[in-house]
């Protein structure tokens, strides 16, 4: 039964929308401060906010500490490009300082085969980190002369690093962390949840990226690379340079699986006659020579769900924790 | 350089009562709605939205709180289980319900990524896909039911949208007169007063997006809001009988409704 109320109404709003001059959104960002009981939640994919920057913080004491935060680092550093009437729209690091912590723990040959020719196109002042996998001291280190710290592996690296560890940071770095349940916290009833990502947050780190479940790596990797390639950090690869599962050793036992898959997909493929994943990346590569404004990290996630199989399952896990940060 | 590893703690430094911090000034321990205005909300970058996302202590209700530099907070109430009130028929889907469902497929999710059964039997690889696809739909159908159930028709509070006067101006032209038209209490009577809504109800409309775009349905959203339009009307004193509406149910619940906090 459609009501006539509703009706005009809808067509009060669909003239509104004709009356607009440009639907363009720019640079807007939206942090949801989340309640104890809510963290679970995959927010961001909600239908009417996927695709959005969304970013989110436990609390709006944090917000206010990375705005003034920001500030002092602005006022700090005003040299050339503070320009009194543009505010801030968020963190800025260099592309030149950061770690990467690749398979630290030897088994993920899959995602050490496709993200490591990527991390190498990287600055060359940057400190890449495989086996053997850094102890805590290291990890310490390395997470503080750094402003980006990526992190491929199982976890959130608690083995390396434990939360006590990240907490005790002077200055948490803004922190990749994919791998299984990264930015999962705990509930306890009444009382404050406990993470890593909110270690991160609680050491000060701008934003920190994590899986809210466990994630199978093919489809991280994925996302891994879109994300890295709308932010800014890399560029889209080179067509086939994802491995096809042919490692049939120490790999873990889903990714066997997803072999299968391949197989079976292909026969598909072939009779679209058309590779679903290597044509659309060749297309964004054109797009991006065109120079456009950069990328959040926050908006560099929006648009890397949908590079997974698993658009919900595997790609509403991914989340940012903190403020927009956008490489300079 | 860290001296984590070497660190000890004593067991008395464990035992003892946690002191507090004294702040760095002396500031009273509560804000005022100034202050907090002032130190937390003005200081966001005007491209900046904060909504807070919380439950009420009953956990039946979701608050919504949209905050923006320069403007007040505004405050939405939603009880989760409104749509029951307009239509009994309907399954509840209250926190708990979602909750138990997304921890539910959290779980899942888990244990199959992790899932070491024999690959090598038949079949055993398309069973894994077919779960993890069908877990996959049954996500995107909870965040669907969260939307559609909890948000309703304020999803519009999250939309991230242009805000050009002369088209809210004359869209909040076009509203009042179709509540004029259909609103009974507002018939009949030449000095009725205007209406005039927050601009942030406004954008809850236009926040819902273009019904011109054939994914979106915007009826039971629309209709969520009108609810709402008439309860703000009720709450100022118009008397609005829903039945005489023309709206499909006279039993509705008054509990929703947006506080200004100024």
């Amino acid at each position: 039964m459609k009501l006539q109320i509703v009706v005009e109404t809808g067509d009060a709003l669909r003239n509104y929308h004709a009356m607009l001059l440009s639907s363009e959104i720019t640079n807007e960002h939206t942090i949801l401060i989340l309640d104890k009981k809510l963290h679970a939640f995959p927010w961001e994919s909600l239908p009417s906010l996927r695709n959005q920057s969304i970013s989110r913080l436990p609390s709006l004491a944090d917000l206010q500490q990375r705005i003034l935060d920001l500030r002092s680092l602005e006022s700090s550093t005003s040299d050339i490009s503070s320009s009194p009437e543009d505010d801030v729209q968020g963190h800025f690091i260099p592309r030149s300082s950061g770690a990467s912590i690749l398979n630290p723990s030897g088994d993920l040959t899959n995602t050490q085969a496709t993200m490591q020719p990527i991390l190498k196109t990287l600055p060359s002042s940057w400190l890449h980190t495989t086996v053997p996998a850094p102890s805590e001291a290291q990890m310490s280190n390395i997470l503080s002369s750094h402003e980006l710290m990526l992190y491929f592996g199982h976890g959130s690296g608690a083995q390396y690093i434990r939360s006590r560890g990240v907490k005790k940071l002077t200055k948490a770095p803004t922190a990749w962390l994919m791998g299984c349940s990264s930015a999962a916290v705990t509930e306890h009833g009444e009382f404050e949840p406990s993470g890593m990502v909110l270690a991160y947050l609680s050491a000060g780190s701008p934003a920190v990226v994590g899986t809210l479940w466990d994630v199978t790596d093919k489809d991280c990797d994925k996302a891994s690379v879109k994300a890295g390639e709308i932010w800014g950090l890399w560029d889209a690869p080179a067509k086939e340079e994802m491995p096809k599962g042919k490692n049939k050793g120490k790999q873990r036992e889903v990714e066997k699986v997803r072999g299968g898959r391949v197989a079976e997909r292909r026969k598909f493929f072939e009779a679209s006659a058309g590779d679903e994943a290597s044509a659309p990346l060749k297309k964004e590569r054109d797009e991006s020579s065109v120079p456009k404004q950069k990328a959040s990290l926050t908006q560099a996630i929006a648009g890397c769900r949908d590079a997974c199989y698993l658009k919900y399952l595997n790609g509403a896990a991914l989340v940012v924790y903190g403020i927009p940060v956008y490489l300079k | 350089v860290s001296r984590i590893e070497n660190e000890i703690t004593s067991k008395e430094k464990l035992l003892q009562w946690p002191v507090t911090v004294k702040a760095s000034s002396d500031k009273p321990v509560s804000l005022t709605w100034t202050q907090f205005q002032e130190e937390y909300i003005d200081i966001l970058p005007s491209a900046w939205t904060a909504i807070s996302i919380s439950l009420n202590d009953a956990e039946d209700e979701l608050l919504l709180t949209r905050y923006r530099s320069g403007q007040s907070p505004f405050i939405l109430r939603l009880p989760m289980a409104r749509h029951k009130s307009r239509d009994l028929d309907e399954e509840i889907f209250d926190f708990h319900a979602g909750k138990r469902e997304m921890l539910e497929i959290i779980e899942l999710a888990n244990f199959s990524a992790h899932d070491a059964r024999h690959m090598s039997v038949k079949g055993a690889k398309t069973q894994w896909w077919a779960e993890r696809e069908a877990l996959d739909k049954r996500l995107a159908e909870l965040l669907v039911n969260v939307e559609n159930i909890w948000l309703g028709g304020f999803r519009g509070v999250f939309a991230q949208q242009r805000r050009e006067q002369n088209a809210l101006v004359k869209f909040q032209k076009e509203l009042q007169k179709i509540l004029g038209r259909h609103l009974p209490s507002r018939q009949g009577r030449s000095q009725a007063k205007p209406l005039a809504f927050d601009s942030r109800i406004i954008e809850l409309f236009t926040g819902l997006g273009d019904p011109s775009d054939e994914e979106l349905d915007l009826d039971e959203p629309l209709m969520d809001l009108m609810y709402f339009v008439v309860d703000i009307l009720q709450f100022n004193g118009e008397k609005c009988a829903y039945d005489e509406i023309d709206f499909d149910s006279v039993s509705f619940s008054y509990r929703y409704c947006a506080l200004r906090l100024s």
